[in-house]
């Protein structure tokens, strides 16, 4: 068994897991925050995916114990500290995005990772960001449109020099180490 | 309400399933115990006895429930699907195998003769349905089909 500390969501958590410890189930059942699902449990669907770092990746494929050390942004932090839903958040409520909401979670963390790269992405960006993202109801329409409004909502918001999600996920990149790929 | 056709209606779920607040399945239950079910091996097998001292052994263990351990509604027997009094028998399809004495009498012991005994006397019926308007009589219980 490993004791190993995580930040997750701005908070140190802690937990005892043995290796074999998938990052998914760790967060789930080890700390509690369910909002991380698990489809498939081998990387095809998205609905485990979380930021490390500010980087998107699938916690199904990471071991817990390779976490420990990092900074983790599940989608229960992408709120703001008032509790206000991130423009993210806010585009899919409005645009509809969502409807069992089981792949929603893994939807947000990858578009607010994409939207720090990519604040103003065309419509086949916007394609090409959730194409990694599996989605059973709503058949990707709405999702589409939600990338495109949360880009709005980003804008509106970084003009207005207020909100507190994106700007916290874009301290969390900048404070990163660089990743082996050089991006 | 007529003033809602063509208006959307607003989910009222998305900002708890926005936050990750959903309650998914296996979301819950993070100290539940599991169950095992363990059922009969043989099919139409009447129980006699449940012996449950070697299960007691097992580590881990929290309980063993069988039906002596049920109590209240959860103990009493379940309704019978199929009400008709020609159908004696507790088990759904079974009838005693006994030989039908060949009479108009024995309609009460098979489930055929008794929706014969529903629809009124074979000379009524337009087509044929039940194999007990051939001139033998016979029960499917019988392996042995009338001879044509």
């Amino acid at each position: 068994m490993f004791d190993i500390s995580l930040i997750v969501n701005g908070v140190t958590r802690t937990a005892r897991v043995p290796a074999r410890r998938l990052l998914s189930d760790c967060l789930r059942h080890d700390l509690r925050l369910t909002g991380t699902h698990v489809g498939c449990e081998h990387g095809v669907c998205g609905a485990c995916t979380v930021l490390l770092d500010g980087v998107a990746v699938r916690s199904c494929l990471m071991l817990a114990v390779t976490a420990d050390g990092a900074r983790v942004t599940t989608v229960e932090g992408l709120t703001g500290p008032d509790g206000k839903l991130s423009p993210v958040q806010q585009a899919f409520a409005d645009c509809h995005g969502l409807q069992c909401g089981f792949c929603t979670p893994g939807f947000l963390t990858t578009i607010t990772a994409a939207l720090l790269d990519n604040p103003e992405p065309s419509p086949e960006e916007a394609r090409e960001i959730i194409g990694g993202n599996l989605c059973r109801c709503t058949g990707y329409q709405n999702i589409v449109k939600a990338v495109l409004r949360a880009a709005e909502l980003g804008a509106e918001l970084r003009a207005a020099e207020l909100g507190a999600a994106e700007p916290r996920a874009a301290e969390l990149k900048a404070a990163a180490p660089g990743r082996a790929d050089g991006s | 309400m007529t003033s809602m056709f063509g208006q959307p209606i607003a989910r009222l779920e998305d900002d708890r399933l926005l936050r990750g607040n959903g309650a998914y399945l296996d979301d819950l239950g993070h100290d539940a115990l599991a169950a095992a079910f363990v059922r009969s091996p043989h099919a139409h097998a009447r129980v006699l006895d449940i012996d449950v001292g070697a299960a007691l052994d097992v580590d881990g263990l929290v309980a063993i429930y069988t039906y002596e351990d049920l109590q209240g509604r959860l103990a009493e027997p379940l309704p019978l699907l199929i009400p008709h009094p020609a159908l004696t028998h507790g088990r759904t399809g079974t009838w005693p195998r006994t030989r039908p004495s060949g009479s108009l009498s024995t309609t009460s012991r098979c489930p055929q003769w008794s929706a014969w005994t529903l629809r009124g006397p074979p000379s009524t019926w337009s087509t044929p349905t039940c194999p007990a308007m051939s001139p033998r009589i016979w029960c499917r219980t019988m392996a042995t089909p009338p001879p044509r």
